[in-house]
């Protein structure tokens, strides 16, 4: 069943102003973050302060999947083996990169895991549009 | 009718509609039955077995 919130042709749109709106949360929380850490009252508000960036991390989840109930059902399709190569991929390069800092690499912090998922969801996602179009 | 039009009247994107016309896709029976519907036939003429 169709999530009746507005014709799916505008579901786009309305994850891209959702989109904007969280990651301007994110970065707000992020400027934001090293004043209230240092001027946090008692060590549980800046505990509190220190993991406030990730709220904006899950209210993007929340606005992935009110686009995914949005669109129709042959974008859902598409959005899904999207979602599971694009983080296939991604689990992977993680994994890989994991093994190499044994061969010398720097180790990176774990929060560079959502970024290389992120990318990697972006760029799949570009493919796939680039052969629907060679399709066509 | 466009496929922008069609689109509307089905709350599909058009890239739908464009998949179903040149059988990238094959629509589920709730949606089948709507392209039934608007065009007034039966069903079985939405599917076309390529076999």
């Amino acid at each position: 069943m169709q999530a009746a919130i507005a014709p799916v042709k505008y579901a786009g749109r309305l994850y891209l102003l959702e989109c904007a709106i969280v990651m301007g949360l994110y970065v707000a929380a992020v400027w934001i973050r090293p004043w209230l850490v240092a001027h946090a009252a008692t060590p549980e508000l800046g505990s509190a302060a220190k993991v406030l960036p990730a709220l904006p991390i899950w209210l993007m989840l929340v606005s992935v999947w009110r686009y995914y109930r949005h669109i129709d059902e042959f974008e859902r399709h598409k959005f899904l083996v999207t979602l599971a190569i694009s983080f296939g991929i991604g689990s992977c390069v993680i994994v890989t990169y994991a093994f190499l800092t044994d061969a010398g690499l720097p180790p990176l912090a774990i929060t560079w895991a959502w970024p290389t998922l992120a990318v990697s969801w972006a760029l799949t996602t570009a493919i796939m549009q680039i052969a629907d179009h060679a399709e066509r | 009718m466009t496929q922008g039009d069609l689109a509307d009247a089905l709350n599909v994107s058009r890239q739908t509609v464009n998949a179903i016309e040149t059988g990238r896709y094959d629509p589920s029976l709730p949606l089948a039955f709507s392209i039934a519907r608007l065009f007034k036939c039966k069903i079985e003429d939405v599917f076309n077995d390529r076999k």
